[in-house]
């Protein structure tokens, strides 16, 4: 188990390595650069070259690779080239606003799709049935650039003063106003992937429950509560879980839409402006991390996946997968 | 095996069938599974239920449990179980005859654990009084899986089918002692020696149990092994009813004389071997005798009118001709 873990964890570096050495090149690939983004509009050629000399950027481009990898290694990315400030100063004051969001989002919507899924499977065909599949089916089709767009202009328009609608209070400033302001980003942050949990949910219990292993703890006398709760729900979770982890993705990389249309000061709002200004260590570093959070969450996932599929469990202690 | 069939009286039966039907409902409308089937059922006596596929073997089974299918409706009839109407029980009195009472072996061990416990956990869930070491090497011992008393934390993946089946009967049998135990083709999976262990444990258990049985199978030789009446079904119908030894020694009705000359152990060297002529196919919409459009003795009558059961011998059959001299 622990080599397992470490295995992963040295292949989780290896795509971190990997992801950061592509997004170096790519940055240095695309048409214009900071020094265009920081100079404005035609500097003399002298000007020019004394900014490039001080981003570096006159040096042969694997020479810079050369030091960003020395620099990374030894835990330093470097300042923004604009603020002048050191990148992990400004991703230590986003990275929590980020991680709240995401975080509450994936609860919330983890939690109330997980309930929803099951309630609707329990009274399959019922009135509450019908309404986890029409509200999961319109909220799958809702695109979270506009349900986004249209919570800011109701809320922050037509119902003023229930709901914030845009910026961000931090927690230690205003605890209640902290978390009021989280709601509407959250909700749209995840509304698509909660339709997604309870519907995958449902439908693994219903063919749970068609199950012979179902029938017989019925036939054995067992209680439908009991058949539910140990049986149906313990075995539909497994598919269930690995939806969760797909949808991982979404409540990290959905952010980035969020953040801007909400106008919240995290690591999605400041991965635009970086990469428009061409502000290389900033972008990188919004890169490593955001990579990494999705990372380590997908290996939590996986983990969580090992405990709970005692096949997987089985094949891996006998060495037939991974 | 049939010493304990004999003399007795309606009256001491276990279980009563009456005129049972079962009507499925499907895309392309409803279709009778099961019509007209009437049985009993003596304390501690093996009846044996065969017919080839989709004779309708499994529902009379799930009926008796009351576990159908959704689309499941029982139109007619009467069960009765040890003097209670099982079909105007309530369910929650229905729910505590299951297991107890009676217990069902189920087709597929392999898929009838939960995938994701333990085998030992799952033991817990059914049967009390576990935690006592004792208890658990009896239970283990008493289906010859002494060897599984210390995998007990191991998952049902990780067991034989055949074990597995001597797992179940081990809980649904020995442990849970139900007046009546449901087995629905519980070797079909199993290969063939397999087969014939767990069939010889069903036999012993009966005897130290003393559970009564419906053993459902499609296979005559199976069959013949295990039970003291038999019942043959065709389209949904009980078409004969008789005793072990005189359905196999004088078969009466012409589907059964049919399904045991295609039996390849009775086919001599040289003969051809025998297969009914024609199909089942919807048959059980038939309102006349099901089998008529198969039947070589098959008279006019027969295509109009279901034979109702005529005593012939020992045997209970729905036949027009039945006791004719043929
Ligand atoms: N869930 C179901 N829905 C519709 N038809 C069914 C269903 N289960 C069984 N049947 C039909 O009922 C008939 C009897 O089936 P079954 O009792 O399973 O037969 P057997 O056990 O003898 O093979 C078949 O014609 C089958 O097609
Ligand atoms: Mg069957």
């Amino acid at each position: 188990m622990l080599r397992y873990v470490g295995r992963r964890v040295a292949g989780l570096a290896l795509v971190l390595l990997i992801v950061l050495t592509l997004v170096f090149f790519m940055l240095r690939a695309a048409p214009g650069g900071p020094v265009d983004a920081y100079l404005g509009m035609n500097p003399t050629p002298e000007k020019r070259a004394e900014v490039e000399h001080r981003f570096g950027l006159d040096q042969p481009i694997w020479v810079q690779y050369a030091k960003f990898l020395g620099n990374l290694a030894s835990g330093d990315l470097g300042n923004s080239l604009f603020s002048d400030r050191p990148v992990s100063a400004v991703i230590g004051e986003r990275l929590p606003v980020t991680l709240e969001l995401s975080l509450t989002a994936f609860l919330f919507w983890v939690a109330l799709g997980l309930v929803a899924g099951a309630v609707a499977a329990r009274r399959r065909d019922s009135f509450v049935d019908g309404c986890v599949r029409v509200i999961s089916v319109v909220a799958l089709s809702v695109p979270s650039f506009w349900l986004a767009l249209v919570l800011v202009v109701v809320f922050g328009l037509y119902v003023k003063g229930v709901l914030p609608s845009s910026g961000w209070t931090p927690f230690s400033q205003d605890p209640w106003g902290n978390l009021r302001g989280v709601v509407l980003p959250a909700f749209a942050l995840g509304l698509g992937s909660g339709a997604i949990i309870a519907r995958t949910l449902r439908a693994s219990m219903i063919e749970t429950a068609q199950a012979d292993y179902v029938s017989f703890a019925r036939a054995m006398g067992m209680s439908e509560r009991r058949v539910l709760r140990q049986i149906t729900l313990r075995n539909a979770i497994i598919p269930t879980a690995t939806v969760i982890g797909l949808m991982l993705g979404v409540f990290v990389s959905g952010t980035v839409l969020i953040e801007n249309v909400f106008n919240i000061p995290g690591i999605g709002q400041t991965v635009v402006g970086a990469f428009t200004r061409h502000d290389y260590p900033l972008a990188i570093a919004c890169t490593l991390i955001t990579a990494s959070v999705f990372l380590v969450a997908n290996l939590v996932v996986d983990l969580l996946y090992f405990v709970l599929n005692p096949r997987i469990r089985a094949g891996f202690l006998n060495g037939t997968a991974r | 095996m049939a010493a304990m069939t004999a003399a007795q009286s309606p009256a001491g039966q276990l279980l009563s069938v009456r005129d049972l039907a079962v009507v499925f409902r499907t895309r392309t409308g409803e279709v009778p599974a099961v019509r007209e089937v009437s049985f009993d059922l003596a304390r501690g006596e093996i009846f044996g239920l065969v017919g080839e596929s989709g004779s309708g073997k499994s529902t009379v089974l799930t009926a008796l449990t009351r576990m159908l299918a959704r689309n499941a409706r029982i139109t007619s009839g009467r069960i009765g179980f040890d003097g209670a109407d099982l079909l105007a029980l309530r369910e929650p009195a229905m729910r505590r005859l299951r297991g107890d009472r009676i217990g069902l072996i189920p087709q597929r061990p392999m898929t009838s654990l939960s995938p994701a416990t333990s085998i030992g956990r799952q033991l817990r869930w059914h049967l009390d009084g576990l935690d006592d070491a004792g208890r658990l090497k009896e239970l283990l011992g008493g289906v010859g899986l002494d060897a599984l008393l210390d995998r007990l934390d191991g998952y049902p993946f990780e067991f034989s089918g055949g074990q597995l089946q001597r797992l179940l009967i081990a809980v649904a049998a020995l442990g849970k002692q139900p007046d009546l135990l449901l087995a629905d083709e519980p070797t079909t999976t199993l290969d063939a020696t397999v087969q014939a262990q767990v069939l010889r444990l069903l036999l012993e258990l009966r005897d130290r149990v003393g559970s009564a049985m419906v053993f459902v199978t499609h296979d005559l030789g199976v069959i013949s092994q295990i039970s003291d009446r038999i019942g043959v079904m065709y389209a949904g119908r009980l078409v004969e009813v008789a005793p072990a030894r005189e359905l196999f020694a004088a078969p009466r009705h012409p589907y059964t004389r049919a399904l045991l000359e295609a039996i390849p152990v009775r086919h001599r060297r040289g003969e051809p071997l025998r297969t009914i002529p024609g199909t089942v196919t919807g048959a059980n919409r038939l309102s006349g005798c099901p089998f008529a459009p198969r039947c070589p003795i098959a008279l006019d009558l027969c295509r109009e009118e279901n034979p109702a059961p005529r005593e012939t011998g020992l045997s209970l059959v729905r036949c027009h001709r039945a006791g004719e001299d043929l």
